[in-house]
C-alpha cells in the first residue's frame, strides 16, 4: 500500500486471530512497460472463522488475488511483490507463520488441500469429465493420506456427499450427469476433503440460478459453522455478500477501495463506488424508484486513469482525484476507504468536532 | 388470457397455448425411458403490447428461453400459435421468415457470443439494414448507422463502427446487439437475459436503455430473467414459469408484493435482497428430489404445501383479481368440484396434445 499516515502501525498488536494475511500483494500480467498491474498492492486479513467477502467487477483483480494467494497463478501472471502469511491453528503469534509465497514445491503440495483449498467458478470445467465423482473426491485423499485404504476413502467421500446434500448413489455418476448446482456442490465437497482451515471460493454460485444459489450458500454457512473454517468469498454480487459475509472488501482496478464489516459497508458505504454498486440492485421491496447505477465503464486495466482509478465515473470527483492516488484511511473501527473526497471530509469533521483527538489510528490491521 | 387492468391495448404479439415437445434421448442411469418426451413449454399464453414490457421469470431449465425461441419462430412449434397483430403466423420459407424477423427481434444473453467476432461493428449493423432493405446509398446508410448507435447511447458513432467485438466491453457489445435488433425496425423485442452476463455496475444502464426504448419507440418487450427483483424494476407485468408452465402472472408490483404461488414465494425468498442487509441465510428452501409427474402439479415434489389433489390433478388457473392469476390448488376456492368447469374456461383453452 502507498505510504502515508494511514500506513503506520498502530498501538494494538497485529490481530491474534488472523489465519491468512495478505500484505502489499502485487500481481502483474506480462513484464516491463506493458505489464498490467492486475493486483496493485492489496492488504487483507482473514480472521479465524470469518467469511471475508471480496466484491468487484470483472477486471478488478479479485480472481487474480485468489490465484496469487493460493500460488495457482500461471504465467504470464507473476507475483511481483507482497507477502501471504498463513498462521496454522494453535501456532500462536510467537511463531512467524508460514510464508506461502516462499513454500518449496513439496511443502506447497502439502499446504494445498490440507490447509487451504479453492473452489473455482466454472464447476463445469473444473471437474474431470472422464472420472466419476468418487474418484475425484478420493483423489486428494489418496495423495495426502497414503495410509488410508480405498474403503476408508470411499467412506469419507460418502460422508462428504451427505454434507453437501447429494444422494450417495451419485458417487458413480460422471460430471455430465449432474446438474450445475450438483457439480458446484461436488466442488465444495472436494474442497472440504481434508478439512482445510481456509477455503477460497471464487464466484462459486455465479452461473447458478437463485434458488440453487441460496441452497449452496446455506450449505456453505452451515459447514463453516460446523467445521470452523475461514472463507474468502469472491463475487461480483455485493447484495449476496451483504447477507453472508462478516467483512466485505470492495475491489476496483486492482485495489481494495473500501473494507468494512458487512453491515457497516451496506448501510453506510463510504466510497462512491461501493455506494454506486449498492444502489445498482433493484430491490424487491420498498418504493419503486429509478436507479441510475454507475455511469461509464469499468476501466481498461491496460490504461488505468491517473489518480483515483474511479474518478472518471465518480460524481463527486474533485480536481485532486485525477492527480493523487488515494490510499486507504480509517473511517472507524475496522472501516477503511480509499477516497480523497471522503478523507478530506473526515478530516474536516474531525478538526471541527474534536481538535484534541489525534488522527484516527488504524486498529492494527493496516500494515506491519 | 384476459388483459389485466391497466395493461390493456391490442397485443402486437400473442402466444396462445404455445407448446413445445422435445424428444428425449434414451439415457440409461438418468431415469429416462426410451421415446420419452419433454414438455419444454406447455400451453403458454402471453400477450405483448406496444410500449409495455412483460417479464418472464423462472429458474434455468424452466423453458423460458424456449418460449423466446418459439416466439421468434426459431424452433418449430409443436402446438398452439403465435399471433402477430392478431394474425396467426407460421413462416416457413426464407422470405416469410425475414418478414417476420423484421417485426420480432431477439437479444441474447451473451453479447460476446451473439456478435460475429470476425466482423467490424459497421458490417454487423449494415448487414441487417441491407437484409431488410433499409440501406440505400452510402450517405443514407452512414446516417442510419449513426442514428442507430445514438439510440443505444454509443456516441460518437465513429468511435465504435470500425471496432471488432473483442475491442468492446460487455456493456458496449450488448448495446451493439440492441442496435442490431433495432436496425430491423421491429415491433417486438425478445430480450433473453439481456443483462445477466454484464457487470453489476453497467446492468442498470442497459436496463434503463431498454426501458427508454420501450417508451420512445413503443416497443413491446419480453424480458426474460431469473432475477425477479429486476422484473419488478423493469416490467409492468410479470409471468412466472416453472418446468414449462406458467404458474403465476399479474402486474409486477402486485405479484412481487403478494406472491400467491409457492414457487414464486420461493423465488422471492431466495433472491438476495439489499434491503435485507445483514440478515443471515436462514434454512434451506424446500427442495425434494423426484421428477414431476405428468399428472398433477409440477411443483408438487418441491412444494411445502403439497396436498393429495396436487399429485393427481393439474391445477387450474384461479383469478385473484386485478389481473393477478395463479395456477395452484391452494387458491382454488372449491378445488375438486370445479376441476371440470375451470378447465374449459375460455381464457384457458387446453391445448390438444399430439
Amino acid at each position: 500500500m502507498s505510504t502515508d499516515w494511514t500506513a503506520r502501525p498502530s498501538a494494538t498488536p497485529a490481530d491474534a486471530d488472523a489465519v491468512l494475511e495478505i500484505r502489499g500483494l502485487r500481481v502483474d500480467y506480462g513484464a516491463g512497460a506493458h505489464a498490467i498491474h492486475a493486483v496493485n498492492g492489496v492488504d487483507l486479513t482473514l480472521h479465524r472463522g470469518e467469511v471475508l467477502g471480496v466484491a468487484g467487477e470483472s477486471g478488478s483483480g479479485k480472481s487474480t488475488l485468489a490465484y496469487a494467494a493460493s500460488r495457482l497463478l500461471r504465467p504470464p501472471g507473476r507475483t511481483v511483490a507482497g507477502e501471504v502469511t498463513y498462521y496454522p491453528a494453535g501456532a500462536g503469534r510467537q511463531e512467524p507463520g508460514i510464508d506461502v509465497l516462499a513454500l518449496p514445491p513439496e511443502r506447497l503440495r502439502k499446504f494445498r488441500w490440507t490447509e487451504l483449498s479453492v473452489v473455482f467458478q466454472a464447476a463445469m470445467s473444473s471437474l474431470n469429465p472422464v472420472l466419476n465423482v468418487a474418484t475425484q473426491l478420493t483423489d486428494a485423499l489418496e495423495a495426502h493420506r497414503p495410509g488410508m485404504t480405498r474403503r476408508q476413502c470411499l467412506a469419507r467421500a460418502r460422508e462428504l456427499l451427505e454434507l453437501v446434500n447429494i444422494d450417495v448413489a451419485r458417487l458413480s455418476a460422471y460430471p455430465h450427469q449432474l446438474s450445475g448446482g450438483q457439480r458446484q456442490r461436488i466442488m465444495i465437497a472436494m474442497a472440504l476433503v481434508l478439512e482445510p482451515e481456509v477455503i477460497i471460493m471464487d464466484e462459486p454460485t455465479t452461473s447458478l440460478d437463485v434458488v440453487v444459489q441460496r441452497e449452496i450458500l446455506a450449505r456453505v454457512m452451515e459447514l463453516r459453522a460446523r467445521l470452523d473454517c475461514s472463507v474468502i468469498f469472491i463475487t461480483h454480487d455485493l447484495s449476496l455478500l451483504a447477507e453472508i459475509a462478516d467483512t466485505i472488501a470492495v475491489m476496483y482496478a486492482g485495489k481494495v477501495v473500501e473494507i468494512a464489516p458487512a453491515e457497516v459497508l451496506c448501510q453506510t458505504p463510504s466510497h462512491p463506488y461501493s455506494a454506486g454498486l449498492l444502489s445498482s440492485f433493484p430491490s424487491l421491496h420498498g418504493p419503486h424508484r429509478t436507479l441510475v447505477g454507475i455511469p461509464g465503464l469499468p476501466p481498461d486495466p491496460r490504461a488505468l486513469p491517473a489518480g483515483c482509478p474511479f474518478h472518471p465515473r465518480c460524481g463527486e470527483a474533485v480536481a485532486a482525484c485525477s492527480r493523487d492516488v488515494p490510499a486507504l484511511f480509517a473511517l472507524g473501527q475496522r472501516h477503511q476507504a480509499a477516497c480523497l473526497v471522503r478523507e478530506a471530509a473526515a478530516h474536516a469533521e474531525l478538526n471541527a468536532t474534536d481538535s484534541r483527538q489525534a488522527s484516527p489510528s488504524l486498529p492494527g490491521r493496516a500494515e506491519r | 388470457m384476459k388483459a389485466p387492468d391497466g395493461l390493456d391495448g391490442v397485443p402486437v404479439l400473442e402466444a396462445r397455448g404455445l407448446t413445445k415437445l422435445f424428444k428425449v434421448r434414451s439415457e440409461r442411469g438418468a431415469g429416462y425411458r426410451r421415446g420419452r418426451v419433454l414438455y419444454a413449454v406447455d400451453g403458454v399464453n402471453l400477450a405483448l403490447r406496444p410500449g409495455r414490457s412483460v417479464a418472464l421469470v423462472g429458474e434455468s431449465g424452466s423453458g423460458k428461453s424456449t418460449v423466446a425461441r418459439l416466439l421468434a419462430h426459431l424452433y418449430p412449434i409443436t402446438a398452439g400459435e403465435v399471433r402477430l397483430n392478431g394474425r396467426p403466423t407460421r413462416p416457413r420459407f426464407a422470405r416469410a421468415r425475414r418478414a417476420y424477423a423484421r417485426n420480432v427481434q431477439l437479444i441474447f444473453q451473451d453479447p460476446f457470443a451473439s456478435l460475429n467476432p470476425t466482423h467490424r461493428i459497421r458490417y454487423q449493423l449494415t448487414r441487417v439494414l441491407r437484409l431488410h432493405g433499409y440501406a440505400r446509398g452510402r450517405d443514407q446508410t452512414a446516417q442510419v448507422l449513426e442514428d442507430l448507435l445514438a439510440r443505444v447511447q454509443l456516441t460518437p458513432a465513429n468511435q465504435y463502427l470500425e471496432k471488432f467485438p473483442h475491442e468492446l466491453s460487455g456493456g458496449q457489445l450488448q448495446r451493439v446487439a440492441i442496435a442490431r435488433a433495432l436496425a430491423a425496425r421491429p415491433l417486438v423485442l425478445l430480450a433473453d437475459e439481456p443483462v445477466s452476463m454484464l457487470d453489476v455496475s453497467i446492468r442498470l444502464g442497459v436496463l434503463n436503455l431498454l426501458a427508454a426504448l420501450k417508451v420512445q419507440e413503443r416497443l413491446a418487450i419480453l424480458y426474460i430473467t431469473h432475477d425477479i427483483a429486476s422484473a419488478r424494476y423493469f416490467a409492468e407485468e410479470t409471468l412466472v414459469m416453472f418446468l414449462g408452465q406458467l404458474v403465476e402472472g399479474g402486474p409486477s408490483e402486485e405479484l412481487t408484493q403478494r406472491p400467491a404461488h409457492p414457487y414464486t414465494q420461493l423465488l422471492i425468498s431466495s433472491a438476495p435482497d439489499p434491503s435485507k442487509r445483514g440478515v443471515r441465510t436462514e434454512g434451506r428452501p424446500p427442495r425434494a428430489g423426484g421428477r414431476p409427474s405428468p399428472e398433477g402439479c409440477r411443483f408438487a415434489g418441491r412444494c411445502p404445501h403439497t396436498m393429495p389433489v396436487c399429485r393427481d390433478t393439474t391445477p387450474v388457473v384461479s383469478d385473484l383479481g386485478g389481473g393477478h392469476w395463479v395456477r395452484c390448488w391452494l387458491h382454488e376456492p372449491a378445488s375438486a368440484e370445479t376441476v371440470g368447469a375451470s378447465a374449459t374456461r375460455p381464457d384457458q383453452q387446453e391445448v390438444a396434445r399430439p
